[in-house]
């Protein structure tokens, strides 16, 4: 065989090759550019962070804006439709929660006393809490809680910069999002132009993956994860279960990890309703299996589907490690971002697989799938 | 040898970048400052002679920031002493209500807790929350960034075309002409539009200030700078940045005062989108607010307001460019066409 102009065979059979000095000049830097960049990302992680929320809540809502700009001609039309209905959407629920909200509040240093006191009745875990000094720790902070908020302003402080931090944090990706809805097509000619034409209709179709996969597992998550919330409110409010409204917030935060999210919000409210009585508890227990029941076989597979397909090991894995670096958007972006790029490489023709099992079940209807299936991300 | 040699050299370098971010964010806004500049420069050159001509501009550029920064802080400090009177009264008239937001006010002690942040905050002002050595230290860090950028901008004016000629040197004769084309078309471009919006912000930020002092707002020039900075976002800027005046107007002077300044700040918002950015946009190019949007919440992130600057800076110049270079594709669709989610 010929060898290469720039590569010769040494006389102990080896082969030499000539590298420009260019090409060590090249990868030296593009290594300085990644620390570069890797310092920059670090710095400027919750401007990324806000950037990223903004966008996927910009991709999720896509499809709707494309309706609206047909009734509505323009699209400036109907992204101005769309925040406006955010806008009295989230007032209403604002008027209706927050009076409860801090109602709940006011009740929070009589609850959790009370809540202490019924800690060591728990069966089975109740000794081990007693012997771990849960309740006397539990006791001592509440009763530290009025004295440090009352005398000392540091917390206070710390509590007023954290809702300016919030306050921040929702109008910038609020922001984003309407100026990526406005700038949607706009953004995707510019992306498509720098793109020679020859790879141009590989792109659109991965633009289109992308943008499917990701606008409706995000939009479907969301939605299962806030009726998961309202539900345990609902339930919660109506059994007196103390600190309803927070185990609420809690089942909606975990219900967004894949496979182990529902067993660590379910938990929490379990042992709430758990100190209230054995009633309360077979009720909240009850409630929750079979609302997971229905979650899983029914909500979940009828919203999200089949718009990510991965394995349930490989979407734990994926929102675990996006949860440790990014946090709640890190564990929302992961799974349908992988779920996107396996889709992409499959349809480039990239990566070869067998045929689906899922495949006639992803050609019915959402309602047969639901009842026909069993769901892709069996999570809980 | 020569392996572990270029090993080392990329570390040292990656090692001496990490650590010389600060410095190196005052070279990008010399840059920026430069840049900015240099054409003012050029065309002064042209009747009086070049060291002349770069004194007049700089000398200028520091009188008119010398006279914002000196206008806000003096409405700054009286703005506060109104506040002091204004912010009570108003704390105290929600607790009054007889509502859950009344009742969670009197709970909160809103007053007494405005009056006391009130009274700590020209402290905290001057400060910036830290002790008085961290103060003395962070004016003087400023002081320093704020020369060393100015020098840098001089050197700059003076050799930053030798510069550029420089590095377009290194590239082949054949695309070293097509190159210097398109460059000093995106700059030409790129500097028309930085220009247009500086001037866009400056008249919406006399409108605001205007709108400010008819509702007898406090700090008004603050609240006209912060509307005319949030206005360089396209579509979204100026109803962004007139939130705060909203929320003051309604806050001290009532509802009624909130509804009017509501529909100030969006009557301005519409007569931005419909003519003052139309203006920039048929002389220069279209910029949409995501990538303003992106480049100034890093820039800010990395570097304050001077880095949303530099941030704005580098997207406007890098889409001229990429206009230049790149034929637009809105007349050639794809085949593929974009349907709605099922």
């Amino acid at each position: 065989m010929e060898s290469p102009d720039d590569a010769r065979i040494e006389a102990d059979g080896s082969t030499l090759v000539d590298v420009h000095w260019w090409v060590g000049g090249a990868i030296g830097l593009a290594a300085v550019s990644l620390v570069v960049t890797a310092h920059m990302v670090s710095v400027a992680r919750d401007a990324l962070t806000w950037v990223s929320l903004g966008t996927l809540i910009a991709v999720a809502l896509e499809s709707i804006l494309i309706r609206l700009e047909r009734l509505l001609r323009y699209r400036w039309a109907a992204v101005l439709a769309l925040s406006g209905l955010a806008l009295i959407f989230g007032t209403v629920l604002l008027t209706v929660v927050f009076p409860v909200a801090t109602r709940e509040a006011g009740k929070f240093d009589t609850d959790v006393p009370r809540l202490v006191e019924r800690l060591d009745d728990l069966p089975v875990i109740g000794g081990r809490l007693v012997d771990a000094d849960v309740p006397a720790r539990l006791e001592r902070w509440v009763q530290g809680l009025p004295a440090n908020l009352g005398v000392d302003d540091a917390p206070l402080q710390g509590l007023f910069r954290s809702v300016l931090d919030g306050v921040t944090a929702l109008l910038a990706t609020v922001l984003v999002s309407i100026a990526v809805m406005l700038d949607g097509n706009r953004l995707r000619r510019g992306v498509l132009r720098i793109i020679s034409v020859r790879r141009r209709d590989d792109v659109v179709r991965a633009f289109d993956i992308l943008y499917r996969t990701v606008g409706r597992y995000f939009a479907g998550s969301i939605l299962v994860a806030l009726s998961a919330g309202v539900a345990i409110l609902i339930v919660g409010l109506l059994a007196g279960v103390p600190l309803a409204p927070v185990a609420a917030v809690w089942v909606t935060m975990t219900n967004l990890i894949p496979q182990i999210g529902g067993f660590l919000g379910g938990s929490l409210f379990i042992v709430l309703g758990a100190t209230q009585g054995p009633t309360t508890l077979l009720i909240c227990l009850g409630w929750f299996l079979a609302y997971q029941q229905f979650e899983n076989n029914v909500l979940q597979p009828m919203i999200v589907g089949d718009a990510v397909d991965l394995s349930p090991p490989t979407t734990m894995i994926a929102a675990l490690v996006g949860a440790s670096a990014f946090g709640v958007p890190g564990a929302l972006i992961a799974v349908p971002l992988l779920g996107a790029g396996k889709a992409i490489l499959i349809e480039l023709g990239l990566v070869s697989v067998g045929a689906s099992s899922d495949g006639a079940a992803a050609k019915s209807g959402p309602l047969r799938r639901a009842w026909g299936r069993k769901p892709n991300r069996a999570r809980r | 040898m020569v392996s572990t040699l270029s090993f080392a050299a990329v570390i040292a370098a990656a090692w001496t970048l990490g650590q010389s971010t600060r410095v190196l964010g005052w070279a990008a806004a010399a840059m920026l400052v430069a840049a900015m500049l240099y054409p003012l420069v050029e065309r002064l050159a042209r009747s009086v002679k070049r060291g002349v001509a770069m004194l007049v501009v700089f000398l200028m550029t520091m009188v008119i920031v010398a006279g914002v920064i000196w206008a806000g802080v003096g409405d700054l400090r009286v703005g506060l002493s109104r506040l002091r009177t204004t912010a009570p009264d108003a704390a105290q008239r929600i607790e009054d209500g007889s509502s859950w937001v009344g009742q969670a006010a009197r709970d909160f002690g809103l007053r007494d807790r405005t009056v006391g942040f009130l009274d700590d905050l020209p402290a905290r002002l001057a400060s910036g929350g830290g002790s008085g050595t961290e103060a003395v230290r962070s004016t003087a860090t400023r002081g320093i960034a704020t020369l060393i950028t100015m020098v840098l901008s001089i050197f700059l004016v003076a050799h930053g075309p030798r510069l550029v000629r420089g590095l377009l040197r290194q590239v082949d004769e054949r695309r070293r002409a097509e190159m210097s084309i398109v460059l000093h078309r995106a700059y030409q471009v790129a500097w028309q539009y930085l220009i247009l919006m500086l001037a866009k912000s400056l008249v919406v930020g006399v409108v605001g200030y205007g709108i400010g002092s008819s509702l007898d707002l406090p700090a008004t020039s603050i609240l006209a700078l912060i509307l005319g900075a949030t206005s360089v976002i396209p579509a979204v800027g100026v109803a962004t940045g007139g939130l705060l005046i909203v929320l003051l107007a309604w806050g001290l002077q009532g509802g009624t005062t909130g509804i009017v300044a509501a529909a100030a700040v969006t009557s301005l918002q519409v007569l931005d989108c419909v003519a003052m950015e139309r203006f920039v946009y048929t002389r220069t190019l279209r910029i949409g607010p995501a990538a303003t949007l992106f480049a100034t919440l890093v820039g800010v992130s990395l570097y304050g307001f001077g880095g949303a600057a530099v941030g704005l800076a580098v997207v406007v110049a890098v889409l001229a460019a990429l206009r230049e270079n790149y034929p637009s594709v809105a007349e050639q669709p794809s085949a593929v066409q974009r349907t709605p989610l099922p």
